[in-house]
């Protein structure tokens, strides 16, 4: 209680107690009673109102719209006219929206929406809420803040890439149609056989049936798993707009974990990069179930974040969103020239499962860097996909080992 | 920007209505009881007056004039707040007009016809007090309405950024609230704890000084709750949020009830006994005195009875106990030589302040404007208009409730009904040519209703040459070119033309023609 309305509750009661004149009681009667009930009131609202948001974790891409709702409940029969809500949304660019007024009648909800646009991909923090109220006289305001917390996660641009599907393993889930990539599980028709046919693939029983010999068609699909390398060493690129091609470099590698994912293929990503943790954490106790699945969430994160920067190859669109998670809160980190994922790669001995397919996202490689990769990988399974710099040479399809795709400083085509 | 009929109700109604009425409920109430009190002070120093009670009705009068012009005719003629030296101008003109016009109604000679006794002096002061209340007041409002005025254009981030164009206006604005609101809180403290010495001091004042007193505590709620709902209204346009007349009439009436309840209480619990005996308190003063060691033991004794004490036996004691004798005669002419210059000063100084600013470019320039009845004129046209326009939706809602889905409109009605659904921004011509071109549907649909093709509100033109093609099919082209024209008068801020509309009648002569279906 403000030191005014003491004052007022004091004169009031002195009137009151003391002054035997009708005048006198009856102004402090009416100041009295204006007072305790503007205040009765205010206390009432502060404690019928609960709030909660409806989501605790939002996904978009980049420059995408994410509508955040906020429920407001007003479980008491008193009314409040003015509810103003504020939803903080750190440094995100919100118009203006995440904040508002609201009129809440007795017993009643109400929903506050805003849309947000992440114009850079990382992990935000949404929250807490604000709310600002208080009783119709306006006697006594109170603000209270709601330790909401959600997360906003804006990944990477992802843009259309053709994937090469020409080799691979047999059994996969691409079709393709060169038929030494026929997948016995895959039961197509019986047609005649043609010299040259596998007898195992003769179906006898029909060949008895017809009287020449038939012989049995599979579908042919492929699978190939990929394995991204995504060079993030902020001292291989140039110093002249280095935040826009590592940005591009990152869009490039989640566009090829997309296509991979799309087409049904196991994937992996190894990343040379600092995965930034998020900006505020969750410093209060838990007071809800959902505060509590926040908090763990939370400690999630924090932990994914001190974890190695890599994803082993493995299938499904989880896997791929956790790729894509990846890429959005990784950062560009200075390392020691030379020290890349190609050398880590190489180094650690790993092995790719048969038939996969590498692709390396950075700036151009060094001789040295080639021939490292060279020794370790298949070369026809491997593309190079090279920042264009500014310093593209004119016959870059091939640099004589490896396959080379550039990928563009801007536009909707990420890669040539 | 199109202005809806809620944003002319608030342009035209809501927003003069607070500036006029929220200053004038506060000063009145204010004024008044800024007038009980010292004139029951002045009562109750000063021995009784047979000559107090000759103006004391028409200055009472003109005390509400004064205030009333103050709150109303301020604000309709200058909009903008004029200064102070403007307004004790104004002030010092209306009461030396109003006493000389009171004068004459005097008997006696004519210096004592103008000759203002002590009672009407003390109530001019009284007046006078009360208009610098107002004019101080006012001054600190003044910002408010051109906040208003930038908040009625804009929304959203516009409305932010206009603000934010309009920093001082905005600041300026939310001190002069706060200033009035503070300024609210000490007078009530003040008056309070003047009635409450009074009564200690055994001069209870009288039953209206007292009712002012209560008036002015309701008037004290209702302001400034007011002035917090308008608080509230600028943060919250500071963060580009407007807020809407709904929720604003919303709290008011949270604000009333409450206030009503309140009143309930002191009404039912207000009664001439303490719940407490006073000797109480002065039992516990006279314990709390008997703490200290050293302080000799007294006892505080409870009020004493009224008694009346005159300052003119006061002067008379002073005069009596003064050394006598003539004063040197030095002494005698400096004071004369002093005294003359003193009333020529303040009589130039007089003249100077009153009647300087009628010979100054500015009065000139404002005689040029006529801005007063330029500013009535416009408000009273934008009232009109609101009026008219309410009176019109009225009117529709009405026919709606009565006439729900019924064929039994008349052609002018169907017109009318149709000219309400106008877009307000078409020209007269168009406006002209539509209604002459809704007349000639009217002749259609009267035509068809009496086949009983009822029309509805509802249909369009297309939609009911559906219905009587149905009974008529021969009639099918002459339909078609006729909602055609139609639709082109009625959807499109075009003119269609003299031809047109000779087309038009053509069509619906030669449909109306036909007597017998296919």
């Amino acid at each position: 209680m403000s030191a005014g309305a003491i004052f007022g509750l004091i004169i009031s009661a002195f009137l009151v107690l003391f002054i035997p004149l009708a005048p006198m009681q009856w102004l402090g009667v009416f100041f009295l009673a204006v007072i305790l009930l503007s205040k009765a009131y205010s206390v009432a609202i502060r404690r019928s109102l609960s709030v909660r948001r409806n989501d605790h974790s939002i996904n978009v891409f980049k420059f995408q719209q994410a509508l955040i709702e906020i429920s407001l409940v007003n479980r008491g029969m008193l009314p409040i006219p003015y509810l103003s809500v504020f939803d903080d949304a750190g440094n995100l660019a919100t118009r203006d929206q995440n904040r508002g007024v609201l009129a809440l009648g007795g017993n009643s909800e109400a929903l506050f929406s805003y849309t947000l646009k992440g114009y850079n991909r990382g992990v935000y923090e949404l929250g807490p809420v604000r709310l600002r109220a208080s009783d119709p006289l306006g006697l006594f305001p109170w603000s209270a803040t709601w330790q909401l917390r959600s997360f906003l996660v804006v990944y990477p641009s992802v843009y259309p890439i053709t994937l090469k599907t020409d080799h691979g393993v047999p059994a996969g889930t691409v079709r393709v149609w060169n038929p030494v990539y026929e997948d016995i599980t895959n039961y197509r028709s019986i047609r005649e056989y043609v010299p040259g046919d596998d007898p195992r693939r003769i179906n006898w029983k029909v060949s008895a049936r017809t009287g020449t010999l038939q012989t049995m068609q599979f579908l042919p699909a492929i699978g190939f798993p990929v394995m991204v390398l995504l060079d993030l060493n902020a001292d291989h690129y140039a110093v002249r707009n280095r935040y826009v091609h590592t940005e591009r470099a990152i869009e490039a590698a989640a566009s090829l974990v997309d296509a991979a994912a799309r087409l049904g293929q196991a994937v992996g990503i190894q990343v040379t990069g600092e995965v930034a943790g998020i900006a505020q954490s969750v410093a209060q106790p838990p007071a809800t179930l959902a505060h509590a699945a926040m908090a763990a969430q939370s400690a999630a994160m924090a932990a994914q974040s001190a974890a190695k920067s890599s994803a082993p190859i493995a299938q499904g669109f989880p896997h791929a969103t956790a790729i894509l998670e990846l890429l959005a809160r990784v950062l560009a980190v200075t390392l020691p020239t030379g020290e890349g994922p190609i050398q880590h790669f190489v180094q650690s001995g790993a092995r790719l499962p048969p038939g996969a397919w590498l692709c390396y996202v950075g700036p151009t490689l060094s001789e040295k860097q080639r021939q490292q990769l060279s020794g370790s990988v298949d070369a026809n399974r491997t593309t190079l996909f090279y920042v264009d710099e500014g310093v593209r040479p004119p016959d870059s399809l091939y640099d004589g080992l490896f396959r080379v795709r550039w990928v563009r400083s801007s536009g909707e085509e990420i890669v040539d | 920007m199109t202005e809806t009929h809620a944003g002319r109700f608030r342009s035209v109604v809501v927003n003069p209505s607070i500036s006029i009425l929220l200053p004038f409920l506060f000063l009145l109430t204010m004024g008044t009881t800024a007038s009980g009190t010292v004139s029951t002070i002045l009562a109750a120093l000063t021995p009784p007056q047979p000559d107090a009670h000759l103006f004391s009705g028409w200055f009472f009068v003109l005390l509400l004039l004064v205030q009333i012009e103050e709150s109303v005719g301020a604000f309709l003629s200058h909009q903008e707040r004029t200064g102070y030296f403007s307004r004790v101008r104004e002030l010092a003109l209306l009461i030396v007009s109003v006493y000389l016009l009171l004068s004459l109604t005097r008997t006696g000679t004519l210096v004592l016809r103008f000759t203002p006794d002590a009672a009407e002096i003390t109530r001019i002061f009284m007046i006078a007090l009360g208009w610098i209340l107002s004019a101080w007041t006012h001054a600190k409002l003044g910002n408010f309405e051109a906040f208003f005025r930038i908040r009625a254009d804009h929304e959203g981030v516009a409305l932010h950024h206009a603000l934010r164009q309009s920093s001082s206006v905005v600041g300026e604005s939310r001190r002069g609230l706060l200033s009035v609101r503070r300024s609210a809180s000490v007078y009530l403290v003040l008056v309070g704890m003047s009635f409450t010495a009074l009564w200690f001091l055994g001069l209870p004042p009288g039953s209206l000084p007292f009712a002012a007193l209560c008036t002015f505590g309701v008037g004290f709620v209702a302001v400034r709750s007011a002035l917090n709902i308008f608080l509230d209204e600028i943060d919250y346009a500071g963060d580009g949020l407007r807020l809407s007349l709904g929720r604003i009439r919303q709290r008011v009436f949270l604000a009333l009830a409450i206030g009503a309840v309140a009143l309930a209480f002191a009404i039912l619990l207000a009664a001439d006994r303490s719940l407490l005996p006073f000797d109480l308190l002065l039992r516990f003063m006279n314990w709390l005195l008997s703490l200290f060691r050293g302080v000799p033991t007294t006892h505080v004794l409870p009020p004493p009875r009224p008694m009346t004490v005159s300052t003119n036996e006061l002067l008379r004691r002073y005069l009596l106990s003064r050394p006598t004798g003539p004063p040197p005669p030095w002494l005698t002419t400096l004071w004369e030589v002093l005294r003359i210059a003193g009333i020529v000063g303040a009589a130039t100084a007089v003249i100077i302040f009153l009647f300087g600013p009628l010979v100054s470019r500015d009065f000139a320039a404002f005689l040029r404007r006529i801005h007063p009845i330029l500013v009535l004129v416009r408000r009273a046209v934008l009232l009109l208009r609101w009026v008219r326009a309410r009176a019109r939706s009225f009117g529709a809602l009405l026919t709606r409730l009565l006439r729900p889905l019924s064929g039994a409109a008349s052609k002018d009605e169907r017109i009318e009904a149709g000219s309400r659904r106008r877009p307000p921004s078409q020209s007269r011509k168009k406006r002209i040519e539509t209604d002459k071109v809704r007349q000639q549907f009217a002749r259609i649909v009267e035509w068809g209703e009496q086949r009983e093709i009822i029309y509805y509100d509802v249909l369009t033109a297309d939609e009911y040459a559906e219905r009587v093609v149905k009974l008529f099919p021969s009639l099918g082209t002459e339909l078609v070119r006729l909602t055609a024209i139609c639709n082109e008068s009625f959807y499109s801020e075009r003119v269609i033309g003299d031809k047109r509309f000779a087309s038009l009648k053509e069509t619906v002569d030669s449909i109306v023609r036909t007597t017998t279906a296919d």
